[in-house]
C-alpha cells in the first residue's frame, strides 16, 4: 500500500487550503445552512404551499357556502328526514383510512340495495361503480349530485387535514382492494375534492384514465397547477355535465 | 392466503444501518425491505399478512399501517427475537391459529435469494446492485429510465455538467451540482445532495445526506455523517460538516478528548519523523507545522509523519498537511504520511487528498512508488465482515472559532 502524488491534481491544493481559512470556512457554513434549508423546503415547500391554500381555500368556502349548506341541510331533511349528513369511510394518502363527510343523496338503504344495482355498473373496466339513473338516489339528491353539491362537507375533510382541495378523488376500501400494482399510485398523494379528471369528462372518464391523469397530476403538481384546477372546476361543475 | 414476514433482528454485521431505524425499514432505493415484501406477497395474492418483530416494532408499524395501501390486512406483533420459520410455525400450532401458507424471514429482497442482505456491508450493497433493475416497478411515480441503466427519480436536480454512468440510481428530491460525477453503481437516496466536482462510484448516499464539493465517496455506505467502506470494512464519522453530514439533524458538538503527549519529532539521517500525533485539529495544527519548520535542518531531505496512533484529523489539520506538502516540496524535501489508520486512510480518500500525499507503511520496502488511483471491480466481492471493535473517529468539534451546525 503505497500511493504517491497525483501529478494530475494539482486543483485540489487551493481547494484544500480554503480549508484552514476563516472566509474558506464560513463560505462552507453558508453553503451548507443553504443545502439544509433547500432539502427542508423543496419536498416540505410544495407540501407546506398545498397545506396553506387547502386551509385558506377550504375555511373561506365553508364561510362563503354556509347559507347554501344550511339550505341543503333543511332540503335533505325535509324530503327524507335525518341524518343530512353521509358518512363513509374511504382511504387517503399511503392507505390512510378517514371519514369522508357528504350530504346524503341516496335514500336509508342504498348500501342494502348495492347488490342490485351492481349489474348496471357504467364503468365496465376498472373497479370503480358508477351508475346512470340510480334507483337509489333520492328527488333532492339529483339535484346535489349534479352540480356536486353533496361534496360540499367535504370542505371540513380539508380543513382538518383528511384531504386537500385538489388530488386523485378517495377510494372506498372495497376497491382499493382491488387495486392492481399500478393502481395504487392513486394513494401517493393526499386525495382531493377535484383533481384533473374531474374537470375533463368527470364520470364519462373510465377508471385507466382517471388513473393515468391522477398519476401525471402527481408527477407534476404545484401550486399554480393547483390554482388552475380549482379555477376549471367551478365552471365544469356548473355546466353539471359529464354528472350522475 | 396468509404469510408470515419475520423482521430482522439487529445484526452486528450491519449494526451501523440500523442506528436510527430497524433493518426492515431501512432506505432502499427509495422504499424498505418491509415495503417490497408486502408489495411482492400482495402481488401473489396474500390477503392476510401477520408481520412478526423484534426490534422497534412501532417504527414497523408505522411504515406499513393496516396494509390497507396494499388492499390486504396486516398485524404487526412484537417477539422477543428474531423468530426462526421453524420457530414461527411451531408458536402457531401451539396458539391453535391457522398456519401461514407462506414463512417469509425478510433478510434478503424478494427473488434474490443468493443476495443474503444482512451478511455484511458488501452483501447489503451488492443486493442494492442486484436490485436496482428490479426496483423500477410500474408503481413507482416519477421514476424513469433516463438511458440504459440510469434511473432517475421525481423533481431530482441534475447540472447538466454532471456525469452520470450506469448503473445509478438517484432517487426523488435529490440535487447533483456541477461537474459531479455519479456512477458507475451509485445509489443517491431520496433528498441527497451532491456538491459540485464530487464524486460518487461504487457507492450508496443515504436519504437526506450531504456529499460536499469535490469530495469522493468510493466503496462506501455514507449514511448522514458515517463513512462505512464496504469494500475495506471500516467506518468512519465524518468530522466536518462540509465533507459530508445529515441535512436534517444537526450533529451535537461534542468530541472525545484522546489526547496523550505532545508529538515527537526525531531526525533519523536524512530523516524527520513525526510520531505519537494523536490529532490534527484547528487547535494543534498550527503547532504541530511550527515545529515541523522548527525541526527542519539543510540535512533533511525526508519528513515521514506517522499517523498510525492518529485518532483524529478535520479540514485545518489537512490543510496543515496540505500546506507542509507545498512549502517542504518547494525546497525539494519530500513529505510521506506513514502507517495510516484505515479510518484516516479513508478520510484522506473521502477529501481525495490521498492524491496529493506519498502515502505508505513503515515496513514497505516499496515506499514511495507511483500513486495509482483506485480500480473498484465491476463485481461485488465477496461478503467481507466487518471487525465489532472498528475504530471510529470522534464527532466533531467546531475549529478555528467558527460554530458549525
Amino acid at each position: 500500500m503505497t500511493q504517491s502524488p497525483d501529478p494530475t491534481f494539482p486543483q485540489l491544493i487551493p481547494h484544500v487550503a480554503s480549508w484552514q481559512t476563516p472566509w474558506g470556512r464560513w463560505r462552507r457554513h453558508i453553503r451548507l445552512r443553504w443545502e439544509r434549508l433547500r432539502a427542508r423546503r423543496v419536498p416540505g415547500g410544495i407540501a407546506f404551499s398545498k397545506r396553506a391554500l387547502d386551509v385558506l381555500g377550504s375555511a373561506f368556502a365553508l364561510l362563503v357556502l354556509s347559507p347554501l349548506l344550511v339550505l341543503i341541510l333543511l332540503a335533505i331533511r325535509f324530503e327524507d328526514g335525518r341524518p343530512a349528513l353521509f358518512r363513509q369511510t374511504r382511504v387517503g394518502q399511503f392507505g390512510r383510512l378517514f371519514t369522508m363527510y357528504k350530504f346524503r343523496s341516496m335514500h336509508h338503504d342504498a348500501e342494502r340495495r348495492l347488490l342490485e344495482v351492481l349489474a348496471m355498473n357504467h364503468h365496465q373496466h376498472g373497479v370503480t361503480f358508477k351508475i346512470k339513473d340510480d334507483p337509489r338516489i333520492t328527488r333532492v339528491g339529483k339535484w346535489l349530485r349534479k352540480y356536486s353539491f353533496d361534496e360540499l362537507p367535504q370542505f371540513f375533510n380539508v380543513l382538518i387535514g383528511d384531504m386537500s382541495l385538489v388530488g386523485p378523488r378517495p377510494p372506498v376500501p372495497r376497491e382499493v382492494a382491488l387495486y392492481t400494482l399500478g393502481d395504487r399510485r392513486r394513494l401517493a398523494a393526499p386525495p382531493g375534492i377535484t383533481c384533473i379528471w374531474q374537470i375533463s369528462g368527470r364520470a364519462t372518464i373510465d377508471f385507466p384514465g382517471q388513473v393515468k391523469l391522477d398519476v401525471h397530476y402527481i408527477e407534476t403538481q404545484n401550486l399554480w397547477r393547483d390554482i388552475r384546477i380549482l379555477a376549471k372546476t367551478v365552471p365544469a361543475v356548473a355546466s353539471g355535465s359529464g354528472a350522475y | 392466503m396468509k404469510a408470515l414476514l419475520i423482521c430482522p433482528d439487529c445484526r452486528p454485521a450491519v449494526a451501523l444501518l440500523a442506528e436510527k431505524v430497524p433493518l426492515a425499514v431501512a432506505p432502499l432505493l427509495g422504499r424498505c425491505l418491509a415495503e417490497y415484501w408486502i408489495e411482492h406477497l400482495a402481488g401473489l395474492g396474500a390477503t392476510e399478512i401477520a408481520v412478526a418483530a423484534s426490534d422497534r416494532v412501532a417504527d414497523i408499524e408505522e411504515k406499513v399501517g393496516d396494509g390497507t395501501r396494499w388492499g390486504l390486512s396486516i398485524s404487526v406483533t412484537e417477539e422477543d427475537g428474531e423468530l426462526s420459520p421453524e420457530e414461527a410455525l411451531e408458536r402457531c400450532r401451539c396458539s391453535s391459529e391457522a398456519p401461514p401458507d407462506l414463512v417469509v424471514r425478510m433478510d434478503h429482497l424478494p427473488g434474490l435469494p443468493g443476495f443474503p442482505l444482512l451478511e455484511s456491508y458488501a452483501a447489503w450493497f451488492a443486493g442494492l446492485l442486484a436490485w436496482m433493475p428490479k426496483a423500477q416497478a410500474i408503481d413507482r411515480i416519477g421514476q424513469c429510465e433516463i438511458q440504459p441503466g440510469v434511473w432517475v427519480g421525481l423533481r431530482a436536480h441534475i447540472d447538466p455538467s454532471a456525469r452520470l454512468l450506469a448503473p445509478c440510481w438517484i432517487g426523488n428530491y435529490v440535487s447533483v451540482s456541477r461537474d459531479a460525477v455519479i456512477g458507475p453503481g451509485a445509489i443517491l437516496e431520496d433528498g441527497a445532495v451532491v456538491g459540485a466536482g464530487a464524486v460518487v462510484a461504487h457507492s450508496v448516499v443515504g436519504p437526506a445526506t450531504f456529499v460536499g464539493a469535490q469530495t469522493r465517496v468510493e466503496g462506501s455506505l455514507a449514511h448522514r455523517d458515517t463513512l462505512i467502506g464496504w469494500a475495506l470494512g471500516s467506518c468512519l464519522r465524518v468530522p466536518d460538516a462540509f465533507w459530508l453530514c445529515s441535512l436534517h439533524e444537526l450533529r451535537p458538538s461534542r468530541r472525545q478528548q484522546t489526547r496523550s503527549g505532545p508529538p515527537k519529532f526525531n531526525s533519523e539521517g536524512c530523516t524527520l519523523r513525526v510520531t505519537n500525533l494523536d490529532e490534527l485539529s484547528a487547535e494543534s495544527s498550527s503547532h504541530f507545522l511550527r515545529e515541523v519548520h522548527t525541526a527542519l535542518s539543510s540535512s533533511i531531505w525526508t519528513i515521514e509523519v506517522d499517523l498510525s496512533r492518529t485518532r483524529y484529523i478535520d479540514g485545518c489539520g489537512l490543510a496543515a498537511l496540505c500546506s507542509l506538502h507545498q512549502s517542504s516540496g518547494a525546497v525539494g524535501v519530500t513529505l510521506r504520511l506513514i502507517d495510516p489508520e484505515s479510518t484516516v486512510l479513508q478520510l484522506l480518500e473521502l477529501t481525495q487528498t490521498n492524491r496529493l500525499f506519498t502515502i505508505g507503511r513503515s515496513d514497505d520496502p516499496e515506499r514511495g512508488m507511483p500513486w495509482s488511483a483506485p480500480r473498484w471491480p465491476s463485481a461485488v466481492p465477496g461478503p467481507r465482515h466487518m471487525p465489532a471493535d472498528v475504530p471510529v473517529l470522534p464527532v466533531f468539534r467546531s475549529p478555528a472559532g467558527l460554530e458549525l451546525p
